[in-house]
């Protein structure tokens, strides 16, 4: 689908660790709707697809309140493996009780991997899914946690299979291909951003990035010049280890989903109400599904071990299946598209509107979208909606965890600690303006201040960037010669 | 390089003269031996293991909860029950039960905490869905699976009243000399009376022409069946 002219922003939300069936499942349910067109929950209570094994019990899809859990859900690359649970080439889906067993030894009669959401707890899913377009065949990449995911979302490619408490080692970042391609993107976070863990430094600290504090008056005061053409939002991680006056709004479990879905209405709201939505694209999707239960196994998507790669076992899957909403005037309401999607069909449409075609991104992204995974322009329509939906306007309350102590740091929390201290060894008065969360972060054990090691390869482009750029220049005018 | 020749030399030290206080106190090695390594035990709690069974039984039925943990240890019941609270940190314990009981067991410690729930069902007349991945070696064997039911899932207690296909083709289910061939959805009394303990072996045959991995994908590799229980008069 060639994409419409009109179409000038591109914005994208990535939360953290729910599946499909967790969050949109309920759609497919006679009780809620029973949408034919989404693939979710229906005959969950009987399909074989449904059922989990464990010890010989089955356990069954249910129905539960939002409400933080007693601890995170295994998602690890062997934990995933388990909950696929592969009989040859087939992934059964059938192993999530028994992942969740070997990881808590908890054993109940509703276990928490195999719980779903209804409308009343995904207010603004369900409100997005019904007034938008739900993808129901979007895919995490790769079958394991949030590093591998989240790097394959924002460089086409991992270098690393699980999550570690380190900067991320990566190819090219999403945000130098764009600056690369001429591309003015801008990063909102609500407390400090995941693109720190790949490294970031100096781009962080500048006007790229903002708090999303700005982003109303920001959509206000742009001019068409200058106005972002690629947004990113983040939420406020649960994996932080320090935040600053916001509550941690970005589902990952133990989590509620309350506050995230609170943090897409606020951001739906916002650029809904401001004068750019009429061109704007806003893609909501998951990193990965947090070890919740997904019936449709994961697409067959082979993947080499890139050089440098950490790990030796290629990947030959995607992940599990994990929410995924447009809102767009771009969108008919209320509709779903059942074409094969993972977060790499993000750049794709970045390859589609920045550089000429879907194959234009990378060769990472190629490889994949030559096995049939499509760019996200295969749902836009022609036509563009003169309606704006509204937002519903209670927002829920949920009950929050209170942690009275967190002195074990989980792998991603000293993942975000390190990044947090590097940026404030490189600048601190600026890191601090930045993100003030980090007043909170205990920095005896800060990282030398040797440029060598705290100016990572990331920061260290701008040379690199600028030939790129000319390359890319010279061969427009070739190519317009 | 000066430290760790110092650092070594007190190591032989220690190690020719175990019994040298001096070197005891000096020496990192034992230092990390007397004082860190049990505080960093104390400093970890975890739970290696947590099992209640059997995890389905009848009114008056006794479960035995059977943990090994690190740390600080409690084991509490919601519905409460005697002999809960403060354990040690392995060991098991039988409970008679008259209802549903959630079992919590709890490890804690001087930097971290723990928990592991299981749930003791009092079954009655609640039916329960049993079953399993299924194989296929043979196709004129058709898909089978073999269960058995001992005490982690079922107590000796437990009898069938009924069995129910919950497949979406039909089955022929056998226990010890009794079998009946369902359709789906079908449900039987041809087990009533018989303990729900024992070996059930699931068949479905292979339509004409359909090879194994037609049919094990035509089910999802599962093969599943629904049991309602009553108790021993």
């Amino acid at each position: 689908m060639p994409i419409p002219d009109k179409l000038k922003t591109i914005v994208v939300v990535m939360m953290e660790n729910r599946s499909f069936d967790h969050v949109l499942g309920y759609l497919a349910l006679p009780q809620f709707g029973g949408r034919t067109d989404v693939d979710g929950l229906l005959h969950s209570d009987t399909d074989a697809a449904f059922a989990n094994e464990y010890d010989h019990q089955i356990y069954r899809p249910f129905s539960m309140s939002d409400r933080p859990l007693n601890s995170d859900l295994p998602h690890s690359r062997p934990e995933v493996a388990t909950q696929l649970a592969f009989r040859g080439t087939r992934a059964t889906m059938s192993g999530f009780v028994q992942a969740y067993v070997e990881l808590t030894h908890s054993m109940v009669e509703t276990p928490p991997p195999l719980g779903y959401m209804t409308p009343a707890s995904v207010f603004m899913s369900n409100f997005l899914a019904r007034n938008f377009l739900v993808c129901d065949r979007w895919f995490a990449p790769v079958p394991a946690d949030t590093q591998p995911n989240r790097a394959v979302a924002w460089t086409g490619c991992t270098l690393v299979d699980d999550t570690k408490g380190r900067i991320i080692p990566h190819r090219d970042l999403v945000l130098d291909w764009l600056t690369q391609h001429d591309v003015r993107w801008r990063v909102y976070h609500s407390g400090l951003s995941f693109f720190l863990l790949f490294g970031l430094l100096q781009d962080a600290l500048g006007d790229k990035f903002r708090s999303i504090r700005s982003l109303a008056g920001d959509l206000a005061t742009d001019s068409d010049d200058t106005a972002p053409q690629v947004i990113f939002i983040e939420p406020e991680y649960n994996d932080s280890p320090v935040h600053f006056g916001n509550i941690p709004n970005d589902n990952h479990p133990p989590l509620a989903i309350g506050p995230g879905e609170n943090f897409l209405r606020d951001v739906y709201t916002t650029l809904s109400t401001s004068s750019r939505w009429a061109n704007t694209l806003l893609i909501v999707t998951y990193d990965e599904h947090g070890g919740y239960f997904d019936h449709v196994p994961p697409l067959p998507i082979q993947s080499a071990v890139p050089s440098g790669a950490l790990y030796a076992e290629p990947f030959k899957t995607t992940g599990v299946r994990v929410p995924a909403l447009i809102a767009s005037p771009f969108v008919p309401s209320g509709t779903c598209y059942s074409g094969s999607l993972d977060h790499t069909s993000i750049l794709q449409l970045f390859g589609e509107m920045f550089a000429g075609g879907p194959k234009q991104y990378s060769e990472d992204v190629s490889l994949r979208l030559d096995q049939g995974i499509k760019s996200v322009s295969s749902v836009l329509s022609k036509t563009q909606r003169t309606d704006v939906p509204v937002a519903p306007t209670t927002p829920v309350m949920v009950e929050q965890l209170i942690r009275s102590t967190k002195p074990v740091l989980n792998e991603n929390q000293k993942a975000f600690a390190l990044a947090g201290k590097k940026i404030l060894a490189y600048d601190a008065s600026r890191a601090m303006g930045k993100f003030p969360e980090l007043v909170h972060l205990d920095t005896s054990k800060a990282p030398p201040m040797n440029p060598q090691t705290i100016v990572p390869d990331h920061d260290r482009k701008p040379q690199k960037i600028r030939k790129k750029k000319q390359t890319i220049k010279t061969k427009r005018r070739k190519k317009k010669g | 390089m000066r430290t760790l020749v110092n650092r070594r030399a007190r190591v032989k030290s220690l190690a020719e003269s175990p019994r040298d206080s001096r070197w005891q106190i000096v020496s990192p090695v034992s230092a990390f031996v007397s004082v860190l390594w049990p505080l960093l035990l104390v400093g970890c709690a975890s739970i290696e293991s947590f099992q209640a069974s059997p995890r389905n039984l009848c009114a008056g039925d006794t479960v035995t909860v059977t943990w090994q943990a690190t740390g600080h240890v409690s084991l509490d019941a919601n519905p409460s029950l005697s002999h809960t609270g403060p354990k040690d940190s392995q060991g098991s314990e039988p409970f008679t039960l008259q209802q549903t009981t959630r079992f919590v067991l709890s490890a804690h410690s001087l930097f971290s905490q723990k928990t592991a729930d299981a749930d003791v069902m009092v079954v009655a007349n609640t039916p329960k869905e049993f079953g399993g991945l299924a194989s296929c070696d043979v196709p004129s064997q058709g898909l089978t699976l073999t269960l058995p039911l001992q005490d982690p899932q079922v107590s000796p207690a437990m009898r069938v009243t009924s069995v129910t296909n919950m497949n979406a083709r039909p089955i022929l289910l056998r226990k010890e000399n009794v079998q009946v061939t369902l359709l789906p959805g079908e449900t039987s009394s041809a087990f009533d009376h018989l303990p729900a303990q024992g070996t059930w072996i699931v068949t479905s045959t292979l339509n004409q022409n359909e090879s194994c991995a037609d049919g094990l994908s035509a089910v999802h590799d599962r093969l599943t069946f629904r049991i309602a229980f009553s108790c021993r008069d």
